[in-house]
């Protein structure tokens, strides 16, 4: 048996801008053993989501995490919509659909840059991340910020898109469809990213079942589950079928992100198609008495609120569990038997996002 | 690899991607949340905007009309301006500049059009 070498990998470190280390143990090259180590970014949201008014969590809780700011707001709005049983008009229902995807459209571009500087491929990196930026710039006109869009409330949406901001919306995303074309071409066919992809981070069917992955994790083992088959704000209406790759590894799961951002357009596009006209939001009164458990699709998997209100202004208990810290798990059974020089790829194909683990 | 060709000859030929900031700067989108303005005019310091600001960066002192903002608290979430009845704060599309020192602005019903900037809020 050769010698064995603990390696810190993190908690900063070139590859992961957030900060997770990952206790790596070697024998020379080849990692045998792999530990996470969380911790490194708490600010304490949970808690002072029970010392704020309940109506201004909203706004805490999208600075949770800066990719999916839109997501997490509707997660909470709609867990407390149906505590207070709070019937959200039409056209809001929609508008929230327009802008989670086009915050699942950034968030996967996001994704493959960093993938693609993961190994070096810097170009696609670049130019990818040009892309996300028409996403960026539709996502400022509509709603005024470009990262914490603070547009979603308890009982509807904020802002109104105006016709001819739907139509830039429209036009941007062909733009941006054909620049996913070049991409999408790249991820299937170049060299360098089969490469290092394909065989990289197997994550089996039955893995993935056992540690329990979510999002594009999991589907990229298989497994069809998206939450928004649920129905929750408009997606009961429009047509979608989970992206499911077979593959179960890193290129898998880099294969579900880009046609998951082709199924975002779709989902925009039939949203923008089927919009009512009506009212933004209809007025909340009273406070939140009860409690839900409520769960949407964000661009990494599963997000979870328990929300627990108790009739006054503030929450007896907010607790949130993000997707990274369902498939942080998979990294245990991904790692071990691979290559130190695989690991940012591996890491980077779970997506990451430790602000929001942590919160 | 012939499929980044288009992009390459297009970033080749078609001038830098960026711009000279801060020599030149982008325009702000039409309603782009920049920062808060209060409208003494309009205002009648009845506070119903500190009570709905998420993070403190309003105080009213109802009793002397004195309107209290600290400009860098505020996450220009709108909901001040979404609870003025009277229309007492406008929303401005430019950013603030960057600043050394995180200053109080404190506007004073009877100081007129000038505001007093003061005590840091550290």
């Amino acid at each position: 048996m050769s010698r064995q070498t603990v390696v810190p990998f993190g908690p900063q470190h070139p590859v992961l801008p957030e900060p997770i280390q990952l206790k790596l143990t070697l024998e020379d090259e080849r990692i045998v053993g792999a530990l996470p180590a969380f911790g490194y970014c708490h600010r304490g949201v949970e808690k002072a989501g029970e010392i704020n008014e309940y109506a201004q969590n909203v706004f805490l809780v999208e600075r949770i995490c800066g990719i999916c700011s839109f997501i997490h707001a509707l997660c909470y709005c709609q867990g407390i919509e149906q505590i207070m049983g709070v019937e959200v008009p039409s056209r809001a229902k929609y508008l929230r659909v327009i802008w989670s995807e086009l915050h699942r459209i950034h968030s996967h571009l996001l994704w493959i840059g960093l993938l693609a500087d993961a190994f070096g491929f810097e170009s696609l990196f670049m130019q990818t991340w040009r892309y996300r930026e028409k996403v960026m710039d539709v996502l400022e006109k509509t709603c005024g910020s470009r990262v914490i869009i603070s547009t979603c409330t308890i009982g509807g949406v904020r802002r109104d898109i105006s016709e001819e901001n739907l139509s830039e919306i429209l036009s941007t995303l062909k733009e941006v469809q054909g620049h996913l074309d070049q991409i999408a071409h790249v991820i299937e066919k170049d060299y360098t990213v089969r490469k290092r992809c394909i065989g990289v981070g197997m994550l089996p069917r039955e893995q993935a079942l056992a540690f329990g992955a979510v999002g594009p994790t999991m589907r990229g083992s298989g497994i069809a589950q998206d939450l928004r088959m649920t129905g929750y704000a408009a997606y009961g209406d429009l047509n979608f079928e989970p992206v499911v790759e077979t593959g179960c590894d890193s290129y898998a799961r880099a294969l579900v992100r880009v046609r998951e951002c082709y199924q975002s357009i779709d989902l925009v596009r039939q949203a923008i198609d089927r919009m009512p006209a009506g009212d933004l939001a209809v007025k909340v009164r009273g406070n939140p008495n009860g409690e839900v458990v409520f769960r949407v699709e964000q661009p990494r998997g599963e997000l979870i609120y328990y929300i627990k209100g108790n009739g006054t202004k503030n929450l007896e208990r907010l607790r949130v569990r993000t997707p990274t810290y369902a498939n942080a798990a998979t990294l245990l059974t991904m790692l071990p038997g691979m290559t130190l020089a695989d690991v940012p790829v591996i890491a980077l194909s779970i997506d990451p996002c430790f602000s929001c683990t942590e919160r | 690899m012939p499929w980044f060709l288009p992009g390459v000859l297009g970033n080749l030929f078609g001038g830098p991607a960026t711009r000279l900031y801060p020599f030149q700067k982008r325009e702000p989108f039409e309603n782009a949340r920049g920062q808060i303005e209060l409208d003494r005019d309009n205002c009648n310091y009845c506070g119903a905007c500190s009570k709905r600001c998420p993070t403190s960066a309003i105080n009213v002192d109802r009793t002397n009309k004195v309107f209290y903002f600290e400009p860098f608290r505020c996450i220009i979430c709108e909901a001040c301006i979404e609870i003025c009845p009277r229309n007492g704060i406008k929303l401005l599309s430019n950013h603030r500049s960057p600043e050394y020192t995180k200053e109080t602005l404190i506007f004073r019903a009877e100081d007129g059009e000038k505001a007093a900037a003061a005590s840091d809020c550290q």
